[in-house]
């Protein structure tokens, strides 16, 4: 086994679409944890993913997972992490007993005592075609297979979007059983910012192509905050320390990036913590400077 | 390469494909079962009271066209293009095929395999049922109905080579559809082209068969006289306005490249599934 201290590196990473680019993106995933990967709707978080898995070529950059090139040791690599997608990839005319006699051809390491637990545990069922399943049902299933395997790295895409909060839940409690090995990593992209805010322990923030934040979750909720005040008060900030500001019929509030030093400078304002979903909102909207 | 994980591929493509091949075979076969009824017919059923002459003359046009279905339907089918890949693309499979631990050269070689396998008990029902057509017809199954056989395989591999080297380029079902629209408008040309060199050399035997007429209505008698006692040759000459020995003369020169040709069709066929099946999505965003 490597003993490399990133599950992912990705190092300067561009990728040029018609209207579109992954602009030099550089973070890593540490190795035993879960990074929330977040960004709304087209920000490059899918173009990210399958520049990791080496779906598409790149214009620039290396990729490093598990302390192996991206596309030199493609196989070994592929070996070793799984991938869940937001949609179901399995033809509706298999069931869960078919694809469970499939991958064990194709994984070396898969266990089906671990894969029969998980069908149970998730209760479903080994001889139902797959396009009798319900949506929270096959979601179920494409994890049970990811994890069957033994795979170091789990990498997800929105693959909790559009499932109900209890399939949610139940999921996410397996992905913290799965990390209780420390040699185990999670890279999940959502827009749903409630669940990695849950579980994540680093969040990395992708809008438009570039990477706005990367680092531990608490760091960053820790660093920002909300200024709640009128809008005459809001005339005194200086535009430098805010990521954007919010015009209310109330009043304004204003992000600041660093809440300690902001803390300091407005000794008289209150600044409010702000949630994952608050800064995505605020990061998305930095180049208005001012929205409502 | 994983023996294990080709077995897998085995299993999944074949699960995927086996509704379209034995459906095909079914079919093929309840043909051959409507075949047999009219020879049941006439040796004990109402056609048996017809006579003698005419008796012989649906008996030989019966197997006649038996034998070209049967010859040909088992090996087409197990030819044909069975829709695993649009399937694949369709249930997002395909996308996700390419996070999993295969390499082309497996992928490749799991759709080979099956394809051989198919092909093999297309091959084998064929010559099983022209060899019965052939003993109805008074004669027996040769080393050159085996190579003719061949030659009919041989067209279907090379029609499934042209379509694989259009449709398995697709990532997404938009691609799909202009892939094979290509397809099949290359191969609408194809039988444009073809079809007017073939007319033209009709157009020429044509002329020299008005200069001898009396040659052509003479097989044609012999036909109409006694068709039970038409050989392969009678038969030839009537279509092809008296070149029989000509074509047969070629054919048998011709028939045993065979071999090689279907040799070589294999590994093109291998290739140009490796080579399309290799992964890189396009450059269009929306495909990914």
């Amino acid at each position: 086994m490597n003993d490399c201290t990133n599950a992912i590196e990705i190092k300067g990473v561009t990728k040029k679409y018609d209207g579109f680019t992954l602009d030099n993106i550089s973070f890593d995933v540490p190795r035993g944890s879960i990074m929330g990967f977040i960004g709304q709707n087209g920000a490059g978080k899918t173009t990210t993913i399958h520049s990791i898995l080496n779906l598409i070529p790149l214009n620039a950059g290396e990729i490093s997972i598990l302390g192996m090139d991206h596309i030199r040791d493609e196989q070994a690599i592929k070996e070793r992490i799984a991938v869940v997608f937001d949609e179901m990839p399995f033809h509706d005319v298999f069931t869960a007993a078919d694809m469970g006699r499939i991958f064990k051809g194709l994984y070396p390491l898969w266990d089906d005592a671990v894969y029969q637990e998980k069908l149970e545990r998730f209760q479903l069922p080994q001889k139902k075609k797959i396009g009798q399943f319900s949506k929270g049902m096959k979601m179920k299933l494409q994890i049970a297979c990811a994890l069957s395997h033994g795979a170091e790295l789990l990498i997800m895409d929105e693959a909790t979007t559009g499932l109900d909060p209890v399939v949610r839940s139940e999921i996410l409690d397996m992905f913290l059983e799965y990390l209780q090995d420390e040699g185990h990593s999670i890279l999940m992209s959502s827009h749903i910012t409630s669940d990695l805010e849950k579980i994540a322990d680093s969040v990395t923030f992708i809008d438009r192509g570039k990477i706005l934040l990367s680092g531990y979750k608490d760091d960053v909720l820790a660093s920002h905050g909300i200024i709640k005040c009128t809008k005459g008060d809001y005339r005194e900030l200086d535009p430098a320390d805010l990521v954007s500001t919010r015009l209310t019929d109330f009043g304004a509030e204003a992000m600041v990036s660093d809440k300690a030093a902001a803390a300091r400078k407005y000794s008289g304002m209150v600044i409010d913590p702000a949630a994952l979903d608050e800064i995505m909102v605020y990061y998305v909207n930095r180049t208005k400077k001012e929205w409502s | 390469m994983r023996t294990e994980r080709v077995k897998a591929l085995i299993r999944r493509e074949w699960k995927l494909s086996k509704k379209f091949y034995l459906s095909g075979f079914a079919a093929i076969f309840g043909i051959g079962l409507v075949f047999l009824l009219f020879e049941l017919s006439m040796q004990f059923g109402n056609l048996k009271s017809l006579r003698s002459d005419e008796l012989g003359a649906i008996r030989v046009f019966v197997w006649y066209i038996s034998l070209t279905v049967t010859a040909y339907g088992p090996v087409a089918v197990s030819a044909s293009e069975n829709g695993t890949h649009k399937k694949d693309i369709q249930a997002k499979w395909l996308k996700y095929s390419y996070t999993l631990p295969v390499t082309p050269n497996e992928r490749a070689a799991a759709r080979m395999i099956l394809l051989l396998c198919i092909q093999a008990v297309g091959f084998l029902l064929s010559a099983g049922w022209v060899t019965f057509s052939l003993k109805m017809l008074g004669s027996h199954f040769s080393i050159y109905a085996f190579l003719i056989l061949l030659v009919i395989l041989d067209i279907g591999l090379l029609m499934l080579l042209i379509q694989y080297a259009f449709i398995l380029r697709a990532r997404d079902m938009k691609s799909y559809s202009a892939l094979q629209t290509k397809f099949t408008v290359t191969m609408i040309g194809a039988g444009m082209f073809f079809g007017m060199l073939i007319a033209r050399k009709m157009k020429h035997i044509a002329e020299e068969v008005k200069q001898d007429e009396s040659k052509y209505l003479g097989f044609m008698q012999k036909i109409e006289e006694a068709p039970e006692k038409a050989i392969l040759t009678d038969w030839l000459n009537l279509f092809t306005f008296g070149h029989a020995e000509q074509i047969i003369s070629t054919a048998k020169h011709l028939l045993p490249l065979a071999i090689p040709l279907t040799v070589v069709l294999y590994v093109l066929l291998f290739l140009v599934i490796r080579r399309n099946l290799k992964g890189a999505w396009s450059h269009d965003r929306s495909a990914v």
